[in-house]
């Protein structure tokens, strides 16, 4: 008798599993994409992204009420795993993004290499400053992120540079998140490499004064918080987000400049709906989509008609660093080898 | 007798068949991967992979940390399933459902608090600095010594569930023997209790090693810092850059059969242990075990078994539950900064994460269910018969949860992101290639937890009923299930709860409206809003703990700690 009544259960899941796979198509279903120049986009898009679960939710909402006809399927994870299941996808058949927005232009330098995505000619390209799109159209800055030096409000004196990561009074509460897994971190590490001043040297004296590699920006940011790190390498809008949550930390601009990464929007060659994914790029470009990634995610606006975070420079005053993304890429075994060298001998 | 062998057949065939669909096929994607450089087959990915010295040494950190913490769980957690299934220690009843908390708690979650509580600037850390009057503390939650506390922390549950199944239907009488004869308690214990129950603790603890060297949470939030890197997190650097270069994907593919073959290596261990010694403690007698008495040593081992609920479930719980209720991180927890904002806000404007918890709670139910039907089926295969090739059913039953679970998830999504042969039925981005994906990384659990309870069962029984006239389904059915059922509750429960907190398989897996609990609090922790990170794991402790709860309270106390 038992046996059955456990064989009952495992039928009543059963079924309890399909209606909710069911209800969920359901809600999530949409007509096949007509995509026919001139009318307005229909039907379903994918975007893979590595941006804040807040950050998209909202873009979602404002972009639905903009295009109602079209779903806008998000998957959020962060920039490593959106490359991983994207390989994955590619070598089993298609990826089935229509978009993807990870974190900075030389993982789609390796995109374009291998042929994904599509070119494209957003309504207001135009508007864009040069350094904020890819010269032959494949990809376009929906975000602007910088590579910051923060610090815990403890840290007595405060830093202003990078040079300062190399001050004695923080010994060994210093971070740096690690380049083997994070884009912004490893295009950071191939900028100072190659900064003159700076070099593998750079970060020899960082690691004799205690510097650590850190897993993540976000695990820099609550190492900071805490106050176990001092003084730490982290992304800007970040930063700014746990300050402005009232987490005890700031963060200046170094004196150097920072490592200015914009962070690309691409639509996937394969993708069925290229209309309603071109439309979305479209939208996240326009003002109104900018001004929503200032409010939303404390982010500086890739164009510079909007406004900033209040105390923010606006585009043209942030002082930066000079950032190669063919050489980032081209060297990304090297960055790897000699950053590993450094820190684990 | 034709009836009697083909039922056999059909049942044992078709559970052959489901292992081969959920793990074979996939699996074999990704040994195909492992081949792959440059487009053609080879062995270049191997060699260029071990040629790496840092692959080296991360393979020699793997096998550190993960014999490390088998010792260090399979102690505790043998002690801790002997004190609540044979003494007569005040309090059992609340032992039992404390012991298994730490395994409800998701691996990065735990690793989170244990640097929140010892790391250099953690709230044990302060107090001890306090009380002692330093500014120092004599330990690192960093790197090899961290990292394998914390993994032990986590995973004794793991020995003490699959001890507890097997203490508790023990045939007593050997014991009351040695008790008889004289023997005092820690003798029995050593002597008699302890050998018999070789086969599960041993279950146990290769669940421990499987689960250890395929574990990427603790060393990526405990390694980096300390330049200690491992397999997993040498797999998952390998992936994360998957269009750098066209053989990324084989070389992680390479490397994770590097951590297949070792887990082999453990289950083999295991077999030569248990080779030609006789465990058939189970002779069907109907049997009331009397507890131990532990007299005067109650006094020391009271306060030791609390100590270990205190350390290993409270204080973590506590430390999540700080950073839950804090206004902004790294504010100091006095009153004036906790708030209740962060339940809010994950509760009221997060619908995804509240489709999470319901679907992550179906999932592991239905998991745990198929599991223990399959797992059962499986372990009886390779018990009692003599099937050729069984020993390869076990690799492959064992090998998705001995790689990491990404990895898992990339032979899924290379297994299934075509239609199936002859329909246009697509599970990708269906809520069935998460429970495929699953079903196939827990199996080892069902198969595991009911190949000790089997190998502790006379075959003289099933003989019996043979003799008398019942076929191979009356027979499984009436004698078997009976005998083997506390060891399918315990494995129902340990696949429910590692299921229901799955964070590294469904991370590539889920789509939208088929979000899963455990990934949408790793999202939020990964974006850096940590405070509603732990407020979102903090419900998902208290699902978990309610759902424990309820079951207990229908299956009268026989399924839940």
């Amino acid at each position: 008798m038992k046996l059955y009544r456990t064989l009952t259960l495992l039928i009543s899941l059963f079924i309890a599993f399909s209606v909710t796979d069911a209800y969920r198509s359901q809600t999530i279903a949409a007509p096949a994409p007509k995509g026919t120049g001139g009318s307005a986009p229909q039907g379903k898009i994918i975007l893979y992204t590595s941006v804040p679960q807040n950050i998209v939710d909202r873009l979602q909402t404002d972009y639905k009420a903009k295009f109602p006809s079209v779903t806008l399927e998000v998957f959020r994870a962060g920039s490593s795993e959106v490359e991983a299941k994207m390989a994955a996808e590619k070598q089993a058949g298609n990826i089935q993004a229509d978009l993807v927005w990870v974190a900075e232009p030389s993982t789609y330098e390796d995109f374009k290499n291998q042929g994904i995505l599509l070119k494209l000619v957003p309504t207001e390209a135009n508007l864009l400053p040069s350094e904020m799109k890819d010269k032959d159209g494949y990809y376009f800055a929906g975000r602007l992120i910088n590579m910051v030096v923060a610090f815990n409000i403890k840290a007595n004196p405060k830093p202003g540079a990078w040079k300062d990561l190399l001050n004695p009074v923080y010994k060994g509460k210093l971070g740096f998140p690690t380049p083997v897994s994070s884009g912004a971190a490893e295009a950071s590490v191939r900028t100072l490499a190659d900064t003159p001043g700076f070099g593998w040297d750079y970060f020899k004296q960082f690691r004799a004064n205690g510097g650590k590699q850190i897993k993540n920006n976000s695990a820099v940011q609550e190492q900071l918080s805490t106050g176990e790190l001092l003084v730490g390498v982290l992304l800007d809008f970040m930063i700014r987000d746990a300050k402005s949550k009232g987490s005890p930390v700031d963060y200046v601009w170094p004196a150097e400049g920072a490592v200015f990464i914009p962070s690309p929007i691409a639509v996937i060659k394969t993708s069925k709906n290229p209309e309603a994914a071109k439309a979305f790029v479209d939208y996240l470009l326009s003002k109104e989509g900018q001004n929503s990634m200032v409010k939303l995610g404390n982010f500086i606006p890739v164009r510079p008609d909007v406004t900033g975070p209040a105390g923010t420079p606006s585009l043209g005053q942030i002082k930066r660093l000079t950032t190669d993304w063919r050489v980032v890429r081209e060297k990304r075994q090297d960055t790897k080898d000699q950053f590993e060298a450094i820190f684990t001998k | 007798m034709l009836n009697r062998i083909s039922l056999a057949v059909v049942i044992l065939g078709s559970s052959v068949l489901l292992l081969g669909i959920f793990v074979v096929y996939p699996m074999s994607t990704m040994i195909i991967q492992s081949f792959i450089y440059n487009s053609k087959f080879s062995l270049q990915n191997y060699l260029l992979a071990l040629r790496q010295p840092g692959n080296l040494i991360a393979l020699r950190h793997t096998l550190e940390i993960s014999l490390g913490s088998v010792v260090g769980s399979t102690i505790l957690g043998t002690l801790a399933a002997w004190i609540v299934a044979r003494t007569d220690l005040p309090g059992r009843s609340i032992l039992r459902t404390a012991f298994v908390f730490p395994f409800l708690i998701p691996p990065f979650v735990g690793a989170l608090a244990w640097r929140q509580l010892l790391g250099p600037v953690g709230y044990l850390s302060k107090a001890y600095q306090a009380f002692i009057g330093v500014d120092s503390v004599p330990w690192s939650i960093y790197g090899v010594g961290g990292i394998i506390f914390v993994m032990t922390m986590h995973s004794y549950p793991l020995v003490y569930i699959t001890a507890l199944g097997g203490l508790e239907r023990m045939n007593p009488e050997l014991e009351e023997a040695a008790q008889s004869s004289g023997a005092k308690i820690f003798r029995v214990m050593r002597d008699v209790t302890l050998p018999l129950m070789a086969p599960t603790i041993l279950a146990g603890a290769v669940l421990v090693f499987t689960t250890e060297i395929a574990n990427f949470g603790i060393p990526a939030v405990l390694g980096y810092s300390e330049n200690y890197f491992v397999l997993t997190t040498k797999i998952y650097q390998a992936v994360a850059k998957s269009f750098a270069s066209p053989n990324a994907l084989s070389t992680a593919a390479a490397l994770s059969m590097v951590l297949a073959i070792i887990a082999a290596a453990g289950i083999i261990t295991q077999r030569l242990i248990l080779r030609g010694r006789e465990y058939a403690v189970l002779s069907g007698k109907s049997m009331q075990p009397n507890l131990v008495r532990l007299g005067s040593h109650k006094s020391w081992i009271l306060p030791s078994a609390w100590a270990l609920v205190f350390i290993a479930s409270i204080a973590p719980v506590l430390s999540i539950l700080i950073t839950s209720l804090i206004r902004a991180y790294g504010l100091p927890p006095t009153l004036d900064n906790l708030t209740l904002q962060n339940f809010a806000q994950v509760l009221f404007m997060n619908a995804a994460a509240r489709r999470g918890i319901v679907n992550s709670l179906i999932l592991a139910a239905t998991s745990a269910t198929l599991i223990a039907f399959l797992g059962a089926l499986i372990a009886y295969i390779l018990v009692r018969t003599k099937l050729p090739g069984r020993d390869l059913l076990d690799f492959f039953a064992a090998m998705p949860y001995a790689v990491p679970g990404t990895v898992v998830a990339l032979a899924m999504i290379l297994a299934w992101l075509k239609p199936l042969p002859l329909t246009r039925i697509v599970l990708y981005n269906t809520i069935w290639i998460l429970l495929i994906a699953y079903v196939a990384r827990y199996l080892t659990f069902g198969v595991r937890s009911t190949t000790g309870s089997l190998r502790q069962i006379h075959p003289s029984l099933e003989e019996a009923a043979r003799i008398c006239g019942a076929n191979w389904l009356q027979s499984f059915r009436d004698v078997m299930l009976p005998l083997i059922t506390p060891g399918l509750f315990a494995g129902w429960f340990l696949v429910f709860m590692p299921c229901l907190r799955e964070l590294t398989v469904s991370i590539l897996l889920w789509s939208a409206g088929r979000e899963t609990v455990g990934v949408m609090v790793f999202n939020l922790q990964e974006s850096g809003h940590i405070t509603l990170c732990a407020a979102l794991a903090m419900m998902m402790l208290a699902v978990l703990v309610a759902a424990n709860m309820i079951t207990r309270r229908i299956t009268g106390g026989r399924l839940g700690y």
